[in-house]
C-alpha cells in the first residue's frame, strides 16, 4: 500500500528526515514512536503533502501511484488521512458545512454522487455518537475554542467519515482523558479491515493498548533506528530511548 | 490636473446647472454658494489627504453627460417582503416602486413633492452652511431638488424594510446624482436597504445621502454596492445621530470598478450611537475607498467601526477612518477596527485610523491588521479532500463572515449571501 524508500526531506535547507525506509501493507497496523523533534511529524506532513518541505532524495509510492506527484486534496482522495497533532482552529468555517464539503469532494472524486443531506446528518450522527462527541461541537466554528480533547475526537469524526485507505494518527492520543482515549480507540477500531492501513505516532504505550500494532518503529534523529512488534514499546516504556540511541552511536563508530 | 482631463467638461457641466434660473430663492442661493464650492477646491488631487490614495484616472476618461429617463423592464431581486422603491439614474420609477401602500407615517417621495419639503430644505440646507461640501459633494448637491426623501414621522416604526434600487440604466456613457435624504422623526425606527445596480455602459454615480436620526430613533442602513469595471460610484453619506439614538450602518462594497463609500457621522447629543460595519472586497483593478469620519460632538456617545477587506487580483483597498472627539465630549468610547486580507502579490490595501482628541476622559481604540490566506489552514481543508479553489474560497468566505454576523435580520442577509454578492 504504502513504500517510502530512501527517503530524505529538508525544510529551509535544514536536513530533517535522513533516509527513511517503511512498507506498510494493506490491514496492517505500525506504531511510530521516537523523542520529541525527531521528525515523526515532518514524515507525516511530507505523506499529506504540506508545501515546504522538500524530497531532497527518495521515493513515496502509495497505492501504485508517485504520491509526491499529488495535490494534498488528491492524495485525500486517494485514500490518504491524515489525523493532525495540532489541528487548525478555521473561525468562521463551520464544522457542519467543512465536513460535508469533505466528504462530497472524496465521493466526487470516486464518481460517487453527493450525499444527501438527510443521509449526511445521520452518518454524522451515528459516528459521533461512536467517538462520544458532543454533538453541539458539529454547529460551532471548525476547532475554534475547541478543547485538546475536543479537537482530537474531531479529527477521529473526520477519519470515520471519509473512511480512508491509509490513515495517518500523529499524536492524536496525547492530551487525552481516559475517556477520551477510548473512545478515540473505539473510532479507529472500528475502521479496522483487511484492507485499512493505520500508521500511528504516539509516545505512549497506553494507546498501543488499545489498537494492538503490528509493528513498531523508533524514530530518532530523522532515522529508523529501530524496528519491532509490539513488545517493543514495552521495552521503551521501561528503558526509555537511551540505550537505542547509544546503540546506534556505537554502530557508527 | 492635466488638460485632457475630462472630469474639467464634467466640472463645468455642473456649474452650468447653477446658472439656471430657478423659482426657488433658496435654491438660487444654494447652488450659487455651491458653485463658489466648486470654483474654489477644484477637482481633488493626490496631494489632498482625503484623495491621496484615490486614482481618478477612470473618471478622466469621458465626459459623463446627465443620464436620461431610462425605463427598465423589471427590477432585480429585492430583500424578501420589503417595500420597494426604484431609482433610475435618480429617477423615480413610480411603476416599479409599490409605495402605494406604505404604512402611515412613512413617505417616499421627491423632496418638492413632500408634505414637509419646507422643514426638510432647511435642515438639509443648515447641514451643508455648517459642512462645507467639496468638490464632488457640491457637484452633486446642485440636484438637491431631486432628491428622493424617505421619512418617517415620529413614533412611527416601519416594520418591513424598505429597499431602495439604485439602478444606473444608460444607452451611452453617463452620469447620474441620486441623492437621497432619510429622515427619523423622534422614537421613529426603520431599515432602509440600498443596492447600486448597473447596466453594462460606462457610468459616474455622484451621490450624497444625507441623514437625520432624530431623537431616541433607531435606524439600520445597510448600503451595498457590486460593480463591474466601467461602474464608478462616489458616494457620501452625511448622518447626524441625535440624543439617544441608534445609527446601524453596513457598508458593503465589492467589484473591479471604483467605489468610494464616505461616511460623516455626526454624534451630535448625549448618549447617540452609531456603528459601520464594513466590508470591501476588490477584484481585477477595483478601486474600494473607505474614508469614515466620526465626529463625538457631545458627552457619552459612542461609536463602533468595524471593517474587514478582501483584495485580490491588482485591486486598491482604502481605509481611511478617524475618530474625532470634541472638547467637552466627556466619557465617550470609540472603536475603530479595520482587518484586511491580501489574496493576491499585486492588491494593495492603505490603511489608517486616526484618533483626534481634545477631551479626556474617553475610551478609544484603533487597531489593523493585514494578512493573508493561512497556508495552515488551507493545507488543512485540502488534506481532508477539498480542491484549492473551493478551499480557498471557504477561508474568504470565513473571514467576511463575522461582518455578516453583524446582520441580524436573516432576510436581508439572506438575499445579500445569495442574490446579491454574487
Ligand atoms: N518549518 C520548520 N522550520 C525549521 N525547522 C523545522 C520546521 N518544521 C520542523 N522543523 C524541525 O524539524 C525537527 C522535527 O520536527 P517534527 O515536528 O517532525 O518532530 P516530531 O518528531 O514530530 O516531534 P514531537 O514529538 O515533539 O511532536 C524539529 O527539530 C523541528 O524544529
Ligand atoms: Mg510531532
Amino acid at each position: 500500500m504504502l513504500t517510502i524508500k530512501d527517503l530524505h526531506v529538508s525544510v529551509d535547507n535544514k536536513a530533517i528526515l535522513k533516509g527513511i525506509n517503511l512498507t506498510i501493507k494493506a490491514g496492517e497496523v505500525h506504531a511510530i514512536m521516537g523523542p520529541n523533534g525527531s521528525g515523526k511529524s515532518t514524515l507525516s506532513k511530507v505523506l499529506a503533502g504540506r508545501d515546504g518541505y522538500t524530497i531532497t532524495r527518495g521515493t513515496i509510492e502509495f497505492m501504485g501511484q508517485d504520491l509526491t506527484e499529488l495535490e494534498p486534496c488528491d492524495r485525500a482522495h486517494a485514500g490518504l488521512f491524515l489525523a493532525f497533532q495540532y489541528p487548525v482552529e478555521i473561525p468562521g468555517v463551520s464544522n457542519v458545512q467543512f465536513l460535508k464539503a469533505a466528504v462530497n469532494a472524496v465521493r466526487k472524486a470516486k464518481g460517487e454522487e453527493e450525499i444527501s443531506s438527510v443521509d449526511f446528518l445521520k452518518l454524522v450522527r451515528e459516528k459521533m455518537a461512536l467517538v462520544d462527541m458532543d454533538q453541539d461541537l458539529i454547529y460551532r466554528s471548525l476547532n475554534d475554542g475547541f478543547s485538546g480533547g475536543e479537537k482530537k475526537r474531531n479529527e477521529t469524526l473526520q477519519m470515520l467519515m471519509l473512511e480512508p485507505t491509509l490513515a495517518i494518527l500523529d499524536e492524536t492520543d496525547s492530551g487525552l482523558d481516559i475517556d477520551a482515549l477510548q473512545s478515540v480507540a473505539k473510532g479507529v477500531n472500528s475502521l479496522r479491515s483487511q484492507d485499512r492501513s493505520f500508521l500511528m505516532i504516539t509516545h505512549y504505550q497506553r494507546l498501543l493498548n488499545h489498537i494492538e500494532p503490528d509493528f513498531i518503529h523508533v524514530l530518532a534523529r530523522g532515522e529508523i533506528i529501530k524496528s519491532g512488534d509490539k513488545s517493543l514499546a514495552q521495552e521503551l516504556e521501561a528503558k526509555g530511548y537511551g540505550w537505542l540511541l547509544q546503540e546506534q552511536a556505537d554502530e557508527c563508530e | 490636473m492635466s488638460a485632457n482631463n475630462l472630469l474639467e467638461h464634467y466640472k463645468a457641466q455642473r456649474l452650468a446647472l447653477a446658472q439656471k434660473p430657478t423659482n426657488a430663492d433658496w435654491l438660487t442661493s444654494f447652488t450659487e454658494n455651491l458653485a463658489q464650492r466648486v470654483e474654489a477646491y477644484g477637482l481633488p488631487t493626490r496631494q489632498n489627504e482625503a484623495w491621496k490614495y484615490t486614482r481618478l484616472d477612470a473618471l478622466a476618461k469621458h465626459e459623463w453627460p446627465a443620464a436620461r429617463k431610462q425605463a427598465i423592464a423589471a427590477l432585480p431581486s429585492s430583500v424578501a417582503e420589503s417595500h420597494k422603491v426604484a431609482l433610475v439614474n435618480g429617477m423615480l420609477d413610480e411603476a416599479h416602486s409599490t409605495i402605494a401602500d406604505l404604512p402611515t407615517g412613512v413617505t417616499i417621495c421627491p423632496l418638492t413633492q413632500h408634505p414637509q419639503c419646507e422643514t426638510i430644505k432647511e435642515k438639509v440646507i443648515t447641514h451643508y452652511t455648517h459642512n462645507q461640501p467639496k468638490f464632488f459633494k457640491a457637484c452633486s448637491l446642485f440636484e438637491i431638488e431631486h432628491s428622493l426623501v424617505i421619512s418617517v414621522d415620529a413614533n412611527t416604526v416601519c416594520e418591513r424594510p424598505l429597499h431602495l434600487h439604485n439602478l444606473l440604466h444608460a444607452d451611452e456613457t453617463a452620469s447620474s446624482h441620486p441623492n437621497v435624504i432619510i429622515l427619523l422623526g423622534e422614537n421613529a425606527a426603520a431599515t432602509v436597504v440600498e443596492s447600486f445596480h448597473a447596466n453594462e455602459q460606462q457610468h459616474f454615480t455622484n451621490q450624497v445621502v444625507t441623514i437625520a436620526v432624530e431623537k431616541n430613533a433607531d435606524l439600520t442602513y445597510i448600503k451595498c454596492a457590486n460593480i463591474a469595471s466601467q461602474t464608478h460610484c462616489v458616494t457620501s453619506h452625511e448622518v447626524m445621530v441625535a440624543r439617544d439614538a441608534r445609527f446601524n450602518a453596513h457598508s458593503l462594497t465589492q467589484g473591479a470598478g471604483l467605489v468610494r463609500f464616505e461616511w460623516n457621522v455626526a454624534l451630535n447629543e448625549p448618549n447617540a450611537f452609531a456603528s459601520i460595519n464594513g466590508l470591501f472586497r476588490g477584484l481585477g483593478k477595483g478601486q474600494l475607498d473607505n474614508p469614515i469620519l466620526i465626529k463625538h460632538k457631545a458627552a457619552n456617545t459612542q461609536s463602533v467601526v468595524n471593517y474587514r477587506g478582501i483584495l485580490d487580483d491588482s485591486s486598491i483597498g482604502v481605509f481611511n477612518g478617524k475618530v474625532k472627539v470634541y472638547p467637552d465630549a466627556q466619557n465617550i468610547c470609540a472603536q475603530m477596527q479595520n482587518n484586511n486580507l491580501l489574496l493576491s502579490e499585486r492588491a494593495e490595501i492603505d490603511t489608517k485610523p486616526v484618533l483626534e482628541i481634545y477631551a479626556d476622559d474617553v475610551k478609544c481604540s484603533h487597531g489593523t491588521t493585514v494578512g493573508e490566506l493561512d497556508e495552515d489552514a488551507l493545507f488543512f481543508l485540502m488534506s481532508r479532500g477539498i480542491d484549492y479553489d473551493t478551499a480557498r474560497a471557504m477561508l474568504v468566505d470565513a473571514f467576511a463572515h463575522s461582518i455578516y454576523d453583524t446582520l441580524f435580520d436573516s432576510t436581508i442577509r439572506q438575499w445579500l449571501e445569495n442574490d446579491y454578492a454574487n
